[in-house]
């Protein structure tokens, strides 16, 4: 196991370990599930459903920050990951016991707003503001460096999958292989999308690039 | 610089753009969720209510229905056609011409 420089964890349930070159290993055995997330389910399959409780509290605003980066609606987001969440309660049986709850929503999350990019292809919509807590609109680009919003232009100018590659990629910090089990799409494809975004986003930030040099 | 230095450098910015709800909105989407899975559970209660008796109604006919063929299959044919009454019928055509 000398290959295993690290594990990390990148603000949320998955934990990656990291081989010497860089890479991400994800089918080599995983830390597991948190033991109240275990006892959660253990609790929901014996037929108590207030365990859910705790799954939802803990993977929400995860799961949120996932499908808003997609569909850059928040009310729709907001729908979707609830959807999420009735689907990952209904399926639970399917769900394979000592694995992290979190990947195994965040995949049904990245489906379910992956399916509403495609209903919008036929039925074009909707601008990108949402309501803040007292329900008043804003704009969450108010709240970004610079460099931030620059960095969101960069990636929302990308071809769509592209797109949403990238976003998994550079601001949910999922690595290769998660994003190809949340989207469904071949490792390799997952590479090619990134290395396009990467040829677009090095020509539309190239000051940045200069500065990481 | 390989293929992903350049992006895995934007995660330091990239990591502002995650979308932050707020308290106000999680705590809608937990009990938004909690309200639909009781509605789950309240509609799979329902279903199963009506649909024991119903499918207690049609395994009693299916029984009826194997006992019958079995009895049926039991019974010698001659039997059968013994206690049939048999009448033959003739018809007369005329050709008109």
């Amino acid at each position: 196991m000398e290959s295993y420089s690290r594990a990390i964890l990148v603000g949320n349930p998955l934990t990656l370990v990291y081989l010497a070159n860089g890479d991400a290993r994800v089918n080599e055995p995983r830390v597991a599930a948190d033991p109240l997330e275990r006892r959660a389910i253990e609790a929901i399959r014996g037929g108590d459903s207030h365990g859910y409780d705790y799954l939802v509290s803990k993977h929400s605003r995860r799961a949120l920050s996932i499908a808003w980066g997609i569909v850059r609606d928040a009310s729709e987001a907001e729908d979707l990951v609830q959807d999420a969440f009735v689907r990952a309660y209904q399926k639970l049986d399917r769900f394979r016991e000592g694995e992290p709850f979190g990947p195994w929503l965040y995949r049904i999350v990245t489906n379910l707003a992956l399916d509403v990019l495609k209903h919008r292809t036929k039925f074009p919509a909707t601008p990108v503001e949402i309501h803040d807590e007292r329900g008043e609109l804003r704009s969450v680009r108010a709240e970004w460096s610079d460099t931030a919003a620059r960095i969101d232009r960069a990636i929302e100018s990308l071809p769509e999958m592209q797109r949403v590659v990238a976003r998994l990629f550079i601001v949910e910090e999922f690595e290769h292989a998660e994003i190809a089990a949340m989207t469904g799409l071949a490792e390799g494809t997952v590479r090619s999308h990134l290395s396009h975004a990467r040829r677009k986003l090095q020509v539309a930030l190239s000051d940045l690039r200069e500065e990481t040099r | 610089m390989n293929d992903d230095d350049f992006l895995k450098t934007l995660r330091a910015e990239g990591s502002e753009l995650r979308f932050d709800p707020g308290e106000v909105v999680l705590g809608r989407i937990e009990a938004r969720v909690r309200s639909r899975l009781s509605e789950v559970e309240s509609i799979s209660e329902t279903l199963a209510r009506w649909l024991r008796p119903l499918a207690g109604a049609m395994f009693a006919a299916a029984a009826i229905s194997v006992a019958t063929l079995v009895w049926l299959s039991i019974e010698p044919a001659d039997a059968l056609l013994a206690s049939a009454d048999v009448s033959i019928v003739e018809d007369y055509y005329r050709v008109a011409r």
